[in-house]
Protein backbone atom coordinates (compact mmCIF):
# COMPACT_ATOMS: atom_id res chain seq x y z
CA UNK A 1 0.00 0.00 0.00
CA UNK A 2 1.08 3.41 -0.50
CA UNK A 3 2.76 5.99 1.82
CA UNK A 4 1.21 8.79 2.93
CA UNK A 5 3.75 10.80 1.47
CA UNK A 6 3.44 9.02 -1.50
CA UNK A 7 -0.15 10.09 -1.98
CA UNK A 8 0.58 13.08 -0.76
CA UNK A 9 3.29 13.74 -3.64
CA UNK A 10 0.99 12.42 -6.31
CA UNK A 11 -1.86 15.25 -5.19
CA UNK A 12 0.66 17.74 -5.61
CA UNK A 13 1.70 16.59 -8.94
CA UNK A 14 -2.57 16.42 -10.10
CA UNK A 15 -2.72 19.70 -9.17
CA UNK A 16 0.02 21.42 -11.38
CA UNK A 17 -1.09 19.82 -13.81
CA UNK A 18 -4.90 20.99 -13.23
CA UNK A 19 -2.89 24.50 -13.20
CA UNK A 20 -1.49 23.90 -16.44
CA UNK A 21 -4.94 22.38 -18.02
CA UNK A 22 -6.54 25.32 -16.31
CA UNK A 23 -4.75 28.35 -17.74
CA UNK A 24 -4.38 26.54 -21.47
CA UNK A 25 -8.26 26.44 -21.50
CA UNK A 26 -8.29 30.26 -20.36
CA UNK A 27 -6.07 30.74 -23.25
CA UNK A 28 -8.11 28.62 -26.09
CA UNK A 29 -10.99 30.23 -25.08
CA UNK A 30 -9.72 34.22 -25.43
CA UNK A 31 -8.62 32.78 -28.96
CA UNK A 32 -11.75 30.86 -29.84
CA UNK A 33 -13.56 34.03 -29.56
CA UNK A 34 -11.27 35.78 -31.97
CA UNK A 35 -10.68 32.90 -34.55
CA UNK A 36 -15.27 32.51 -34.39
CA UNK A 37 -15.49 36.44 -34.41
CA UNK A 38 -12.96 36.01 -38.18
CA UNK A 39 -14.64 33.03 -39.01
CA UNK A 40 -18.11 34.73 -38.76
CA UNK A 41 -16.39 37.55 -40.41
CA UNK A 42 -15.00 36.28 -43.64
CA UNK A 43 -17.68 33.29 -44.39
CA UNK A 44 -19.35 35.82 -46.46
CA UNK A 45 -16.48 36.60 -48.95
CA UNK A 46 -15.79 32.53 -49.37
CA UNK A 47 -19.33 31.90 -50.62
CA UNK A 48 -19.42 34.86 -52.84
CA UNK A 49 -16.67 33.48 -54.46
CA UNK A 50 -17.98 29.79 -54.76
CA UNK A 51 -21.21 31.24 -56.22
CA UNK A 52 -19.19 33.17 -58.79
CA UNK A 53 -17.34 30.45 -59.56
CA UNK A 54 -20.56 28.00 -59.78
CA UNK A 55 -21.95 31.05 -61.84
CA UNK A 56 -19.15 31.17 -64.24
CA UNK A 57 -19.37 27.43 -64.41
CA UNK A 58 -23.79 27.71 -65.48
CA UNK A 59 -23.54 30.48 -67.95
CA UNK A 60 -20.04 31.15 -69.21
CA UNK A 61 -19.32 29.60 -72.24
CA UNK A 62 -17.26 31.99 -74.07
CA UNK A 63 -14.06 30.57 -72.73
CA UNK A 64 -13.36 27.05 -70.79
CA UNK A 65 -11.41 27.61 -68.18
CA UNK A 66 -9.14 23.93 -67.78
CA UNK A 67 -11.50 23.98 -63.82
CA UNK A 68 -14.70 24.45 -65.36
CA UNK A 69 -13.97 21.18 -67.60
CA UNK A 70 -14.33 17.86 -66.28
CA UNK A 71 -10.89 15.23 -66.24
CA UNK A 72 -11.51 11.39 -66.58
CA UNK A 73 -8.06 10.94 -65.34
CA UNK A 74 -5.04 11.49 -63.23
CA UNK A 75 -4.21 11.74 -59.92
CA UNK A 76 -6.01 13.46 -56.91
CA UNK A 77 -4.75 16.34 -55.22
CA UNK A 78 -5.74 16.90 -51.37
CA UNK A 79 -5.32 20.30 -49.30
CA UNK A 80 -5.47 19.03 -45.91
CA UNK A 81 -5.82 21.60 -43.15
CA UNK A 82 -4.90 20.86 -39.87
CA UNK A 83 -3.45 22.50 -37.02
CA UNK A 84 0.24 22.41 -35.58
CA UNK A 85 -0.27 21.53 -32.12
CA UNK A 86 -2.39 18.46 -30.41
CA UNK A 87 -4.39 18.78 -27.25
CA UNK A 88 -7.32 19.45 -28.81
CA UNK A 89 -9.12 15.55 -28.96
CA UNK A 90 -9.90 14.33 -31.62
CA UNK A 91 -10.58 17.22 -33.60
CA UNK A 92 -7.32 16.35 -36.22
CA UNK A 93 -7.81 12.47 -36.30
CA UNK A 94 -12.05 13.07 -37.34
CA UNK A 95 -10.74 15.48 -40.46
CA UNK A 96 -7.43 13.16 -41.60
CA UNK A 97 -9.98 10.02 -41.49
CA UNK A 98 -12.52 11.50 -42.99
CA UNK A 99 -10.08 12.97 -45.74
CA UNK A 100 -8.30 9.99 -46.00
CA UNK A 101 -10.85 7.41 -46.79
CA UNK A 102 -12.43 9.83 -49.46
CA UNK A 103 -9.09 9.70 -51.18
CA UNK A 104 -8.51 6.31 -50.56
CA UNK A 105 -11.81 5.66 -52.34
CA UNK A 106 -11.65 7.98 -55.59
CA UNK A 107 -7.86 7.68 -55.72
CA UNK A 108 -6.07 4.59 -54.14
CA UNK A 109 -3.39 4.93 -51.92
CA UNK A 110 -1.11 7.12 -53.79
CA UNK A 111 -2.61 10.52 -53.91
CA UNK A 112 -0.77 13.98 -54.10
CA UNK A 113 -0.87 16.31 -51.06
CA UNK A 114 -0.74 20.04 -49.66
CA UNK A 115 -0.27 19.80 -46.39
CA UNK A 116 -1.18 22.79 -44.22
CA UNK A 117 -0.07 22.22 -40.33
CA UNK A 118 1.76 19.72 -38.69
CA UNK A 119 -0.51 16.92 -37.90
CA UNK A 120 -1.05 16.93 -41.40
CA UNK A 121 2.49 16.99 -42.40
CA UNK A 122 3.30 13.90 -39.94
CA UNK A 123 0.27 11.79 -41.16
CA UNK A 124 1.03 12.24 -44.58
CA UNK A 125 4.56 11.14 -43.81
CA UNK A 126 3.55 8.28 -41.90
CA UNK A 127 1.21 7.61 -44.97
CA UNK A 128 3.72 7.85 -47.81
CA UNK A 129 1.67 9.95 -49.47
CA UNK A 130 3.27 12.32 -52.28
CA UNK A 131 3.94 15.81 -50.34
CA UNK A 132 3.29 18.40 -53.24
CA UNK A 133 4.12 21.09 -50.90
CA UNK A 134 4.26 21.88 -46.90
CA UNK A 135 3.11 24.66 -44.28
CA UNK A 136 3.68 25.05 -40.63
CA UNK A 137 3.32 28.15 -38.35
CA UNK A 138 0.27 29.74 -39.73
CA UNK A 139 -0.25 32.92 -38.09
CA UNK A 140 -3.79 33.08 -36.13
CA UNK A 141 -4.54 37.01 -38.33
CA UNK A 142 -4.05 35.05 -41.68
CA UNK A 143 -4.59 36.49 -44.81
CA UNK A 144 -4.69 35.75 -48.35
CA UNK A 145 -1.23 36.40 -49.16
CA UNK A 146 0.00 33.80 -46.42
CA UNK A 147 -1.71 31.21 -48.00
CA UNK A 148 -0.80 32.10 -52.02
CA UNK A 149 2.41 29.67 -52.01
CA UNK A 150 0.30 26.87 -50.72
CA UNK A 151 -2.61 27.96 -53.55
CA UNK A 152 -0.21 27.77 -56.21
CA UNK A 153 1.11 24.44 -55.30
CA UNK A 154 -2.33 22.98 -55.44
CA UNK A 155 -3.69 24.56 -58.50
CA UNK A 156 -0.21 24.20 -60.51
CA UNK A 157 -0.61 20.33 -59.59
CA UNK A 158 -3.90 20.91 -61.58
CA UNK A 159 -3.25 23.20 -64.70
CA UNK A 160 0.56 21.79 -65.18
CA UNK A 161 0.62 18.51 -63.31
CA UNK A 162 -2.29 17.03 -64.77
CA UNK A 163 -4.48 16.01 -61.54
CA UNK A 164 -7.98 15.29 -61.89
CA UNK A 165 -9.30 17.04 -58.79
CA UNK A 166 -8.43 19.29 -56.26
CA UNK A 167 -10.20 18.02 -52.93
CA UNK A 168 -10.35 20.37 -49.81
CA UNK A 169 -10.41 19.15 -46.51
CA UNK A 170 -10.70 20.55 -43.01
CA UNK A 171 -12.80 20.85 -39.90
CA UNK A 172 -15.91 23.46 -39.74
CA UNK A 173 -16.85 24.94 -37.21
CA UNK A 174 -20.22 24.67 -36.47
CA UNK A 175 -19.81 25.42 -32.14
CA UNK A 176 -17.83 25.19 -28.92
CA UNK A 177 -18.92 20.90 -29.05
CA UNK A 178 -19.20 20.02 -32.34
CA UNK A 179 -16.52 20.35 -35.24
CA UNK A 180 -17.70 18.96 -38.79
CA UNK A 181 -15.02 17.17 -40.74
CA UNK A 182 -15.41 18.62 -44.14
CA UNK A 183 -14.37 16.93 -47.58
CA UNK A 184 -15.25 18.81 -50.58
CA UNK A 185 -13.70 18.68 -54.49
CA UNK A 186 -12.67 22.41 -55.51
CA UNK A 187 -11.53 21.53 -58.83
CA UNK A 188 -12.99 21.21 -61.45
CA UNK A 189 -15.79 23.50 -60.26
CA UNK A 190 -18.83 21.29 -58.56
CA UNK A 191 -22.04 22.41 -61.33
CA UNK A 192 -24.56 23.79 -59.70
CA UNK A 193 -28.17 22.42 -59.90
CA UNK A 194 -30.20 23.60 -62.35
CA UNK A 195 -32.45 25.79 -59.85
CA UNK A 196 -29.50 27.55 -58.61
CA UNK A 197 -27.61 30.17 -59.81
CA UNK A 198 -28.64 33.01 -62.50
CA UNK A 199 -31.30 32.64 -64.63
CA UNK A 200 -30.04 34.87 -67.56
CA UNK A 201 -30.16 34.17 -71.21
CA UNK A 202 -26.69 34.43 -72.94
CA UNK A 203 -22.99 34.89 -71.55
CA UNK A 204 -21.22 37.67 -69.50
CA UNK A 205 -19.83 40.66 -71.04
CA UNK A 206 -16.47 39.98 -69.39
CA UNK A 207 -13.43 43.17 -69.23
CA UNK A 208 -10.93 42.85 -70.46
CA UNK A 209 -11.77 39.35 -72.20
CA UNK A 210 -12.99 35.97 -70.57
CA UNK A 211 -9.63 34.38 -70.68
CA UNK A 212 -7.98 37.19 -69.08
CA UNK A 213 -10.74 37.36 -66.27
CA UNK A 214 -11.35 33.38 -65.56
CA UNK A 215 -7.46 32.94 -65.48
CA UNK A 216 -7.13 35.41 -62.34
CA UNK A 217 -10.77 34.62 -60.76
CA UNK A 218 -9.92 31.11 -60.56
CA UNK A 219 -6.34 31.08 -58.66
CA UNK A 220 -8.71 33.55 -56.44
CA UNK A 221 -11.31 31.08 -56.04
CA UNK A 222 -8.96 28.36 -54.59
CA UNK A 223 -7.12 30.99 -52.09
CA UNK A 224 -10.80 31.74 -50.76
CA UNK A 225 -11.70 28.43 -49.77
CA UNK A 226 -8.26 27.83 -48.20
CA UNK A 227 -8.48 31.26 -46.54
CA UNK A 228 -11.68 30.03 -45.04
CA UNK A 229 -10.48 26.65 -44.43
CA UNK A 230 -8.04 27.56 -42.31
CA UNK A 231 -9.63 30.08 -40.34
CA UNK A 232 -12.52 27.16 -39.73
CA UNK A 233 -9.90 25.39 -38.58
CA UNK A 234 -8.35 27.71 -36.19
CA UNK A 235 -11.97 27.91 -34.33
CA UNK A 236 -12.29 24.42 -34.88
CA UNK A 237 -9.16 23.88 -33.22
CA UNK A 238 -9.45 26.41 -30.40
CA UNK A 239 -12.70 25.29 -29.33
CA UNK A 240 -11.88 21.51 -29.07
CA UNK A 241 -8.63 22.76 -27.17
CA UNK A 242 -10.61 24.68 -24.51
CA UNK A 243 -13.13 21.60 -24.29
CA UNK A 244 -10.09 19.14 -24.08
CA UNK A 245 -8.61 21.10 -21.41
CA UNK A 246 -11.72 21.50 -19.53
CA UNK A 247 -12.33 17.94 -19.34
CA UNK A 248 -9.24 17.49 -18.49
CA UNK A 249 -9.15 20.43 -15.71
CA UNK A 250 -12.08 18.49 -14.57
CA UNK A 251 -10.57 15.29 -14.61
CA UNK A 252 -7.76 16.45 -12.18
CA UNK A 253 -10.04 17.73 -10.04
CA UNK A 254 -11.82 14.08 -9.90
CA UNK A 255 -8.29 12.49 -9.21
CA UNK A 256 -7.36 15.02 -6.62
CA UNK A 257 -10.53 14.23 -4.39
CA UNK A 258 -10.26 10.43 -4.53
CA UNK A 259 -6.54 11.06 -3.73
CA UNK A 260 -7.12 13.18 -1.11
CA UNK A 261 -9.98 10.05 0.45
CA UNK A 262 -7.07 7.82 -0.07
CA UNK A 263 -4.77 9.64 1.96
CA UNK A 264 -7.27 10.66 4.37
CA UNK A 265 -8.16 6.61 5.21
CA UNK A 266 -4.29 6.56 5.37
CA UNK A 267 -3.84 8.85 7.87
CA UNK A 268 -6.56 7.82 9.94
CA UNK A 269 -5.63 4.27 9.60
CA UNK A 270 -2.19 5.41 10.61
CA UNK A 271 -3.84 7.03 13.99
CA UNK A 272 -5.85 3.85 14.78
CA UNK A 273 -2.54 2.11 14.40
CA UNK A 274 -0.64 3.96 16.41
CA UNK A 275 -3.69 4.32 19.10
CA UNK A 276 -4.09 0.32 19.47
CA UNK A 277 -0.23 0.82 19.70
CA UNK A 278 -0.41 2.79 22.62
CA UNK A 279 -3.24 1.12 24.02
CA UNK A 280 -1.72 -2.32 23.79
CA UNK A 281 1.39 -1.41 25.61
CA UNK A 282 -0.18 0.47 28.31
CA UNK A 283 -2.28 -2.40 29.03
CA UNK A 284 1.15 -5.02 28.72
CA UNK A 285 2.64 -2.48 31.50
CA UNK A 286 -0.71 -2.90 33.85
CA UNK A 287 -0.67 -6.52 33.33
CA UNK A 288 3.30 -6.44 34.20
CA UNK A 289 3.02 -4.48 37.45
CA UNK A 290 -0.30 -6.93 38.29
CA UNK B 1 -36.58 49.08 -59.51
CA UNK B 2 -33.47 48.15 -57.88
CA UNK B 3 -30.60 45.97 -57.56
CA UNK B 4 -29.21 44.29 -54.62
CA UNK B 5 -25.75 44.87 -54.23
CA UNK B 6 -23.05 43.48 -51.83
CA UNK B 7 -19.36 44.39 -51.47
CA UNK B 8 -17.43 41.94 -49.09
CA UNK B 9 -13.12 41.55 -48.44
CA UNK B 10 -12.25 38.77 -47.24
CA UNK B 11 -12.10 39.88 -44.00
CA UNK B 12 -15.22 41.07 -43.51
CA UNK B 13 -18.46 42.17 -45.54
CA UNK B 14 -18.32 45.90 -46.56
CA UNK B 15 -21.63 47.17 -47.55
CA UNK B 16 -24.60 45.47 -48.03
CA UNK B 17 -27.86 46.68 -49.66
CA UNK B 18 -30.04 47.78 -52.49
CA UNK B 19 -28.76 50.08 -55.13
CA UNK B 20 -30.28 52.11 -57.91
CA UNK B 21 -27.13 52.94 -59.21
CA UNK B 22 -23.34 52.35 -59.15
CA UNK B 23 -19.94 52.94 -60.71
CA UNK B 24 -16.29 51.08 -60.36
CA UNK B 25 -12.88 51.08 -62.12
CA UNK B 26 -13.21 47.71 -64.15
CA UNK B 27 -10.88 46.26 -66.01
CA UNK B 28 -11.26 48.42 -69.21
CA UNK B 29 -12.20 51.12 -67.38
CA UNK B 30 -15.02 53.22 -65.43
CA UNK B 31 -18.33 51.40 -65.49
CA UNK B 32 -21.85 52.25 -64.37
CA UNK B 33 -24.50 49.85 -63.52
CA UNK B 34 -28.25 49.94 -63.22
CA UNK B 35 -30.88 47.83 -62.52
CA UNK B 36 -31.57 45.04 -65.21
CA UNK B 37 -27.86 45.16 -66.51
CA UNK B 38 -26.54 42.37 -68.68
CA UNK B 39 -24.52 39.59 -67.16
CA UNK B 40 -21.04 41.22 -66.68
CA UNK B 41 -17.95 39.86 -65.23
CA UNK B 42 -14.56 42.08 -64.32
CA UNK B 43 -11.57 42.36 -62.32
CA UNK B 44 -11.32 45.82 -60.68
CA UNK B 45 -8.82 48.70 -60.71
CA UNK B 46 -7.30 49.50 -57.43
CA UNK B 47 -10.45 52.29 -56.26
CA UNK B 48 -13.86 53.50 -55.13
CA UNK B 49 -17.41 51.72 -55.67
CA UNK B 50 -20.30 54.15 -55.63
CA UNK B 51 -23.40 52.62 -54.55
CA UNK B 52 -26.44 55.13 -55.18
CA UNK B 53 -29.38 54.13 -53.39
CA UNK B 54 -32.36 57.22 -53.55
CA UNK B 55 -30.35 60.41 -52.26
CA UNK B 56 -27.49 58.63 -50.72
CA UNK B 57 -24.26 57.78 -52.19
CA UNK B 58 -21.89 55.50 -50.24
CA UNK B 59 -18.50 54.44 -50.92
CA UNK B 60 -16.13 51.65 -50.37
CA UNK B 61 -12.10 52.04 -51.54
CA UNK B 62 -10.99 48.27 -52.82
CA UNK B 63 -7.49 47.12 -53.64
CA UNK B 64 -8.75 45.04 -56.63
CA UNK B 65 -10.94 42.23 -56.76
CA UNK B 66 -13.68 40.78 -58.76
CA UNK B 67 -17.65 42.19 -59.77
CA UNK B 68 -20.26 40.21 -61.16
CA UNK B 69 -23.49 41.91 -62.68
CA UNK B 70 -26.92 39.78 -62.98
CA UNK B 71 -29.70 41.48 -63.53
CA UNK B 72 -30.78 41.48 -59.67
CA UNK B 73 -27.46 41.01 -57.98
CA UNK B 74 -24.34 42.71 -57.96
CA UNK B 75 -21.32 40.78 -55.87
CA UNK B 76 -17.96 42.70 -55.40
CA UNK B 77 -15.57 40.48 -53.75
CA UNK B 78 -11.96 41.71 -53.03
CA UNK B 79 -9.14 40.87 -50.83
CA UNK B 80 -9.03 44.09 -48.85
CA UNK B 81 -10.77 47.26 -48.87
CA UNK B 82 -12.18 49.34 -46.43
CA UNK B 83 -15.42 52.05 -46.48
CA UNK B 84 -13.79 55.40 -47.83
CA UNK B 85 -14.99 57.39 -45.02
CA UNK B 86 -12.72 54.96 -42.76
CA UNK B 87 -9.18 56.20 -44.98
CA UNK B 88 -7.30 58.24 -42.62
CA UNK B 89 -5.59 61.27 -45.18
CA UNK B 90 -2.64 60.65 -43.11
CA UNK B 91 -2.12 56.73 -42.96
CA UNK B 92 -2.74 56.89 -46.98
CA UNK B 93 -0.01 59.53 -47.66
CA UNK B 94 2.32 57.93 -45.52
CA UNK B 95 1.47 54.35 -47.50
CA UNK B 96 2.35 56.61 -51.00
CA UNK B 97 5.46 57.25 -49.62
CA UNK B 98 6.82 54.04 -48.54
CA UNK B 99 5.05 52.38 -51.92
CA UNK B 100 7.03 55.43 -53.95
CA UNK B 101 10.39 55.24 -52.48
CA UNK B 102 9.86 51.32 -52.68
CA UNK B 103 8.74 51.40 -56.52
CA UNK B 104 12.19 53.22 -57.26
CA UNK B 105 14.51 51.14 -55.49
CA UNK B 106 12.84 48.48 -57.46
CA UNK B 107 11.69 49.44 -60.60
CA UNK B 108 10.99 45.89 -62.34
CA UNK B 109 9.18 44.60 -59.61
CA UNK B 110 4.97 44.01 -60.56
CA UNK B 111 4.56 44.22 -56.36
CA UNK B 112 5.96 47.48 -55.83
CA UNK B 113 3.97 48.64 -59.33
CA UNK B 114 0.90 47.26 -57.82
CA UNK B 115 1.53 48.42 -54.27
CA UNK B 116 2.31 52.16 -56.20
CA UNK B 117 -1.65 51.72 -57.87
CA UNK B 118 -2.98 51.29 -54.72
CA UNK B 119 -1.69 53.63 -52.45
CA UNK B 120 -2.18 56.18 -54.88
CA UNK B 121 -5.67 55.27 -55.66
CA UNK B 122 -6.10 55.27 -51.70
CA UNK B 123 -4.79 59.01 -51.25
CA UNK B 124 -6.75 59.90 -54.50
CA UNK B 125 -9.89 58.33 -52.77
CA UNK B 126 -9.33 59.90 -49.17
CA UNK B 127 -8.98 63.53 -51.01
CA UNK B 128 -12.45 62.88 -52.70
CA UNK B 129 -13.49 61.36 -49.44
CA UNK B 130 -12.53 65.10 -47.96
CA UNK B 131 -14.18 67.05 -50.21
CA UNK B 132 -17.20 65.07 -50.35
CA UNK B 133 -17.28 65.47 -46.74
CA UNK B 134 -16.89 69.28 -47.23
CA UNK B 135 -19.84 69.95 -49.64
Amino acid sequence: MATLRDIRRHIRAIRNIEQITRAMQMVAAAKMRRAQARVAAGRPYALAMEELVADVAKIGKEFHHPFLVPREEGPGVLILVTSDRGLAGSLNVNTLRAAHSHMLRNFGPRYQVVVLGRKGLEFSRRMHLQILHHRVGISDQVGLEELRPSMEAAVSAFLEGGAREVVLAYPRFRNLLSQIPTVKVLVPVPPRAESEGPHTEGDYIYEPDARAVLERLMPAYVEAEMLHAVRELQASFYSAQMVAMRNASSAAGDVIRELSLTANKVRQAGITRELMEIIGGAEALQAARR
Amino acid sequence: MAVRVRVLAADQPLLEGEADFLTFRGADGDLGVLPQHAPLLTWLKPGEVMVRQGDGERYVFLEGGFLEVLPDLVTVAAERGQLSSAIGVEAAEEELRGAQERASREPESPVAAHLLEVAQARVAAAQLQRRRERD
